[in-house]
């Protein structure tokens, strides 16, 4: 027996970032660059989910990052030492992770079933790679996410907590 | 309440089966034993017990399998579990209707069943004790009990059971979702 429990999202190869405890996955096609923690720039805003800043062709992303809940971090984590700049065709957001695997083989990725669905979240799939549960999700999910967790905390609708 | 219901399958009453298959046969229908379904009787939390369809489980683990916290889900959602390259989601719905107070009852949670639901999917449930197979007849159907009304979206029918009171029948399409 072998069933599927959600609609297929397709097959894609897929980069996945490591963060304390957690990892998530994204399209491959939608990392646009790396940098390294040292081309970070301390943010010019007023804090909150936005970390820093990286400059990338010549254009200034914010920088994200997250705890083991998928909750975006309010200060910079010694152990995250890479940046990962999302963009289909041009960089769009920075989140920044411990490490991050190129897989080799494409993978299929499942919708969330219904009864996971949560408003707000960051994730928009799952996806099994022998024994290993990959959380999925994707620029566009991750840029709403992102841009509701740089909003202040009270003009925020429906995002997830923010950790120190 | 409409017709007793036990999963996909509607259960007869009496009067149908008497209508239906016994006419013109000259048989007396009250000297006939009352049609009954199996079902199994699942311990969501201490004391209560809802049921499914004997077909809707088609697995009971013997142990706990491993189960992946998925982050940003509702509480009541474990995770998912890995049965066969494929990624079922494990609910507690103890949890769900607020009959667990403590935040954490994983350990309360001893055994699992696996249960199709509609269209193939799969669903996973914890439970406090090994599910109890019984046999419900027509008859039985009952009202779901005051305290359980909140979730009678939850719920396709209700019957009483001698040794347990009103025992909710599921329905799991409606439980895991997307039904």
């Amino acid at each position: 027996m072998n069933r599927q429990i959600s609609p297929g999202l397709g097959e894609s190869l897929v980069a996945v970032m490591h963060f304390a405890d957690v990892s998530l996955a994204v399209p491959l096609a939608e990392v646009h660059s790396l940098a390294s923690v040292l081309d970070l720039r301390a943010n010019s805003g007023n804090g909150g989910a936005v970390l820093a800043e990286v400059d990338v062709d010549e254009q200034a992303l914010s920088v994200f990052a997250f705890d083991s809940e998928l909750a975006t971090l309010s200060a910079l984590p010694d152990l995250y030492r890479v940046c990962v700049n999302l963009g289909a065709g041009y960089p769009e957001l920075g989140i920044l992770c411990q490490s991050i695997d190129m897989h080799e083989q494409a993978i299929s990725a499942e919708a969330l079933p219904a009864c996971m669905a949560s408003k707000g979240s960051i994730l928009t799939g799952l996806a099994v790679k022998g024994e290993e549960v990959l959380l999925c999700s994707n620029l566009a999910a991750l840029r709403e996410y992102c841009c509701l967790a740089a909003l202040p905390a009270d003009q925020r609708p429906n995002a997830h907590s923010e950790r120190a | 309440m409409n017709d007793l219901r036990i999963g996909a399958s509607t259960v007869s009453t009496l009067a149908e089966f008497s209508d239906h298959g016994l006419k013109g046969r000259g048989s007396e229908p009250s000297l006939l034993a009352e049609p009954t379904s199996p079902a199994w009787l699942l311990t969501i939390a201490t004391g209560v017990k809802v049921s499914v369809a004997a077909s809707d489980v088609i697995y009971i683990y013997p142990e706990l399998p491993p189960v992946f916290a998925i982050p940003q889900t509702p509480a009541h959602v474990l995770g998912v579990l890995n049965w066969q390259q494929s990624l079922v989601p494990v609910i507690d719905l103890g949890r769900h209707w607020g009959l667990q107070s403590e935040p954490n009852c994983a350990a309360s949670q001893s055994v699992m069943v696996l249960l199709m639901l509609a269209d193939t999917r799969l669903g996973a449930m914890a439970l406090e004790q090994i599910p109890e197979r019984v046999m419900v007849a027509d008859s039985s159907q009952c009202e779901l009990p005051a305290s359980l009304e909140p979730w009678q979206a939850l719920t396709a029918s209700c019957f009483m059971d001698a040794s347990h009171g009103a025992v909710p029948i599921l329905d799991l399409n409606a439980v895991f979702g997307g039904g």
